[in-house]
Parts: structure tokens; C-alpha cells; sequence
């Protein structure tokens, strides 16, 4: 059984930044995006800024030329993981990062991005590779990708296997209106079967499931550890007691419960008796 | 309440950073800041990636906070590593606020003293003392930081050494990171206001997500040995008292 899925319209970061304030920005926010990085590291902040306005969910994805330049791309690893690190960012738990370029055969740098994703104590990103002069669907680590090409477009549509499904239009669109259009018009046309929709389902829930099964772990956890806190805490009062007041002499520390009832902190009574109240409340 | 004009003229820019942990906070959360919402600040959430149900929340604080940012980030270096997070993303935001305010959802469950500290904590956003807290910038220029005054403690030394748990590892980060200050005094619980220029001037010099990565992972405490992310607690204090700025309690 076959059903529509939600892709992710690759739209360039450059694009999106000459269009910021544009009201189509803001249209469908079922419509959701795969920004290609195309912009220096100095522009990020217009990005993100706009990204969270959009309120549109998203993945991004390297130009091949970026992720083969080491200085670029060391730049941009901040702004990379901030971008992944985002509520809208649509493969949190497993993230995923396109490589899109013209042709194969570049050389990249993807180590640099992984290593700075685990150095922050999230998975490493996948990191597949996809071409625009690709034709078919094109699958690689867990991602499907599909150019649509506006002049010769298919008659029909391959079903996608693998989610998420990432497209490109070529030529990309001019404007926003166009590309709002021609995103909103192919939306129903991407299919894939429904195991692949539970398939993809399901690890959802499954990593939700094992995070409420590792906060339960966790809360376990803290039982145990503020056993040892507070027995530590309590052995230090003691220790603080015995230093500080036990070691006093018998008679000075009798003399000063006497110097307590003059200062009228200590009933008089309960000095001869200890069946008596010894302190106010 | 409202603000005496005369004090508001003076802020022009606020940021909150927030960092959440806990899966049934989210509406605390939202009760916290309701009194803040009137000074328009930034609003900056990092929620734990391990917290079930972190979407929903997500959503919640949203509707809630419109424009807010949210992140979610790994649990590395408690909420001082988020707040490094937060940091970063202020900065690549390109925001200038005046003064920033960090948070978190505090519970410390081990602690014998957990109940009130994070409320004792939280006193410099109750209605009834943010004035203060304003007054206290206003009047004062060389105050930096602006916190609970039951908990900015002092770090211990003897003879020019740390004597604490963390001696060795403050001694090697304040080398580091060229922090020398002689007010050693620090806000235990990592929940104040701060003047914005001194800090985002010392992260702009030092990434802050290279400062989170050497941070360790999970609910780490220094009950028993020091740790890198608790030094830095105190660290974020001294960035500040390094400037000859202070911190004021309320």
C-alpha cells in the first residue's frame, strides 16, 4: 500500500536570506526545507533568525564544495551543529547532513563535521551524498533524494524506500511564489509504502520509549546517589560537632548550658530534669 | 508590577537563558517568566535532548513565548554546558542585549537542601525584587553580577591555593583562559543577572561549544571529586570579578 510523505524542498540559504520579510516565507508551514548551506559564516545569524520565524521544520545539507574546503567548512561547524541542535530541525535524534553536488567524484571533508557532532555529545551526523545530474531516486544512509526537473518533468513519480526524502528542483524556482506553488503541486505526488512510513514511525517511538526508560534509570539513580550525599553531609555535621563543641571539658560545656538559661534560650526546669520542655519553639 | 521609567530608559535589551532538564517543568517554566514577558527580552531555551517528550515542550514554550529559540542539546556539562550552548547562539545571532539572565530548572534530588534552593535562587525574578535588581545595576557601575545573596559563596584558599575539590582544575582553567581575579566569590547554582558586554566579550574570545566539549556527560556532582563542569561555575563568575566588576546580592 503506497501513501503520500512529506519531502524536504531543497532551497538555497542565500535564496531564503534575499527573501527575508517576504510574507510567502511565513505560507504553508507543512512545506518543509532542506537549506543548502550556500553562505558565508558571517550570514548565519540572518539564517537562523529566519528559520525560527518560518516556523517551518527543516534539514540542511553542503554545497560539495563547502564540505571539500577545510577552512569553510571548520567555520560553519558551529553554526552546523546550532542548526542540528534546533526544535525545528527535523532529524534530531539522528541527524542527517546531504552532501549536494553536480557531480560525484569531490573530494570531502565529512570527518570534520562528525568529530565536531560527537565532540558535543550528539550522534554523528549521516552524511550522504547526492548528485543533481542524478536521475531516479537516489538513496544513501537512510535518505532518498529526487531532482525534479521542471522543463522535462516525469510522467510519473518513483516511490520513495528510504525516509527522509529530500528534492530539488532544477532550474531552481525564481521566486517564492513560483517555488511555494511548484512545492505545494508535488506534495501529493511523492509516494512511498506504508511499511516505509512505519518503518521510520517506529524508531521514533522507539527512541522516545528509551528515553522515558533511561529517566526512569536515572531517577534510580539519584535515590541511590543522595543516600550517599546525604550520609556524606551528615558524617560532616558530626565531624563538625565533634571538633567544634565535643571536645570542650565537661564542666564548660555545663557551665555554658547554665549561661543559656540566664540568656533565657533554655528553661531553668530542664536543667534538673529531663522530662521537661528545654527549648521555646 | 511596573517598572519605574527612569530605571527602563537605561535597559534597552535583555536575554533569558534557559536551560530545562526535567520532563514535568515545562509549565513552571512558563509561570517563572510570565512577570518577565513585560520587558520584551530574548527568550533563549536549551532543552535537554534525553528529556521525553521534549517536542510537546517545545510546542508549549512556543505558543507561550513567541520567537523564542530553541535548542536541543546533549547532557554535557549539566546546565552550565547548555548555558555555553545558549551562549553561542546568542552570539551567532548576532543579539547585543545590555544584560542577560541565566537559568535553569533546578532540582538537585541528591541534595538535602533541594526544595529551597532553587526558590531562594529564584528570587531575583520575583516581582517584588526585580526593581531591585535594576537599582543595583543603575546605581552601581562597577556591579557585574546581580544574585541571591544566600548563594554567593567564596571560594576557599589558603596560602594563594585552592583548597576546595575543584583546586586543581580551577587553577589549570584560570590559566587557560587568562582568567587572574583576586574576588573569588562565586553564585552557586549558576542563576543570576549579568551585564552582558563583559561575558559575550570573554565568548567571543573563547568558542563557547569548545569550552562545553571537554565538559562531562550525564548528572555529574563535585560531592566527591571536582569536575570541569563545576569549575566552571565558579569560572563564569570570575570572568566577571576579573573585569573589576561585582557581584551584589539581593
Amino acid at each position: 500500500m503506497q501513501q503520500p510523505v512529506q519531502p524536504y524542498y531543497t532551497i538555497s540559504a542565500s535564496f531564503l536570506l534575499r527573501n527575508a520579510g517576504n510574507p510567502e516565507l511565513s505560507g504553508d508551514e507543512n512545506i518543509r526545507l532542506n537549506i543548502l548551506l550556500d553562505i558565508q559564516p558571517s550570514q548565519i545569524h540572518g539564517l537562523l533568525s529566519l528559520l525560527n520565524t518560518t516556523g517551518r521544520e527543516f534539514l540542511f545539507s553542503l554545497p560539495v564544495n563547502i564540505s571539500a574546503d577545510t577552512t569553510i567548512l571548520k567555520a560553519l561547524l558551529p553554526a552546523c551543529y546550532l542548526l542540528a541542535s534546533m526544535d525545528l530541525y527535523a532529524a534530531g535524534d539522528a541527524p542527517v547532513v546531504p552532501v549536494l553536488g553536480e557531480q560525484p567524484g569531490e573530494a570531502l571533508q565529512t570527518g570534520l563535521l562528525q568529530d565536531y557532532f560527537a565532540e558535543q555529545g550528539i550522534a554523528a551526523p549521516a552524511i550522504p551524498v547526492f548528485h543533481y545530474c542524478g536521475t531516479g531516486v537516489q538513496e544513501a544512509q537512510s535518505c532518498s533524494f529526487v531532482v525534479y526537473n521542471t522543463i522535462t518533468p516525469p510522467d510519473a513519480f518513483e516511490p520513495i524506500h528510504l525516509l527522509p526524502v529530500i528534492i530539488a528542483v532544477s532550474p531552481a524556482p525564481a521566486d517564492l511564489i513560483t517555488w511555494n506553488q511548484l512545492a505545494a503541486q508535488l506534495q501529493p505526488c511523492i509516494i512511498t509504502d506504508t511499511d516505509a512510513i512505519l518503518s521510520f514511525e517506529r524508531k521514533r517511538y522507539e527512541t522516545e520509549m528509551t528515553r522515558w526508560e533511561n529517566r526512569a534509570l536515572l531517577y534510580r539513580h539519584f535515590l541511590q546517589l543522595s543516600k550517599q550525599v546525604q550520609e556524606q553531609e551528615y558524617y560532616e555535621v558530626i565531624d563538625w560537632y565533634n571538633h567544634e563543641y565535643e571536645i570542650l571539658p565537661l564542666w564548660y560545656k555545663r557551665f555554658g548550658h547554665i549561661i543559656k538559661v540566664f540568656m533565657g534560650k533554655r528553661s531553668f526546669r530542664s536543667l534538673f530534669s529531663d522530662n521537661v520542655k528545654k527549648y521555646k519553639d | 508590577m511596573r517598572l519605574n521609567p527612569f530605571i527602563l530608559d537605561s535597559i534597552s535589551r535583555i536575554a533569558i537563558l534557559y536551560h530545562i532538564f526535567y520532563e514535568d517543568s515545562c509549565e513552571t517554566v512558563c509561570q517563572e517568566l510570565e512577570a518577565m514577558q513585560q520587558y520584551q527580552p530574548v527568550f533563549i531555551f536549551n532543552i535537554c535532548a534525553d528529556t521525553p517528550g521534549k517536542k510537546n515542550m517545545a510546542h508549549r514554550l512556543k505558543n507561550k513565548f513567541p520567537g523564542c529559540f530553541i535548542i536541543f542539546t546533549s547532557n554535557t556539562g549539566k546546565d552550565i554546558g547548555a548555558k555555553l550552548a545558549m551562549l553561542q547562539l546568542l552570539l551567532q545571532l548576532g543579539i547585543d542585549p545590555d544584560y542577560l539572565l541565566l537559568l535553569h530548572d533546578k532540582k538537585s534530588l541528591q541534595a538535602l537542601k533541594s526544595a529551597s534552593w532553587k526558590n531562594d535562587l529564584l528570587a531575583i525574578i520575583q516581582p517584588a525584587h526585580i526593581e531591585s535588581v535594576w537599582q543595583c545595576f543603575a546605581q552601581y557601575s562597577n556591579c557585574g553580577i546581580v544574585a541571591a545573596k544566600k548563594y554567593i559563596h567564596k571560594e576557599p584558599v589558603e596560602n594563594n591555593s585552592f583548597t576546595g575539590k575543584n583546586a586543581v582544575l580551577l587553577k589549570e582553567l584560570m590559566d587557560r583562559y587568562h582568567i587572574h581575579t583576586n574576588d573569588l566569590s562565586f553564585v552557586a547554582g549558576t542563576m543570576f543577572w549579568v551585564r552582558a558586554v563583559p561575558l559575550l566579550q570573554f565568548f567571543r574570545q573563547y568558542n563557547p561549544l569548545n569550552i562545553r566539549k571537554d565538559m562531562e556527560t550525564g548528572n555529574v556532582i563535585d560531592n566527591f571529586s571536582g569536575t570541569i563542569t563545576h569549575s566552571w561555575e565558579r569560572l563564569l563568575s570570575w570572568i566577571i570579578t576579573a573585569q573589576k566588576l561585582h557581584i551584589r546580592g539581593i
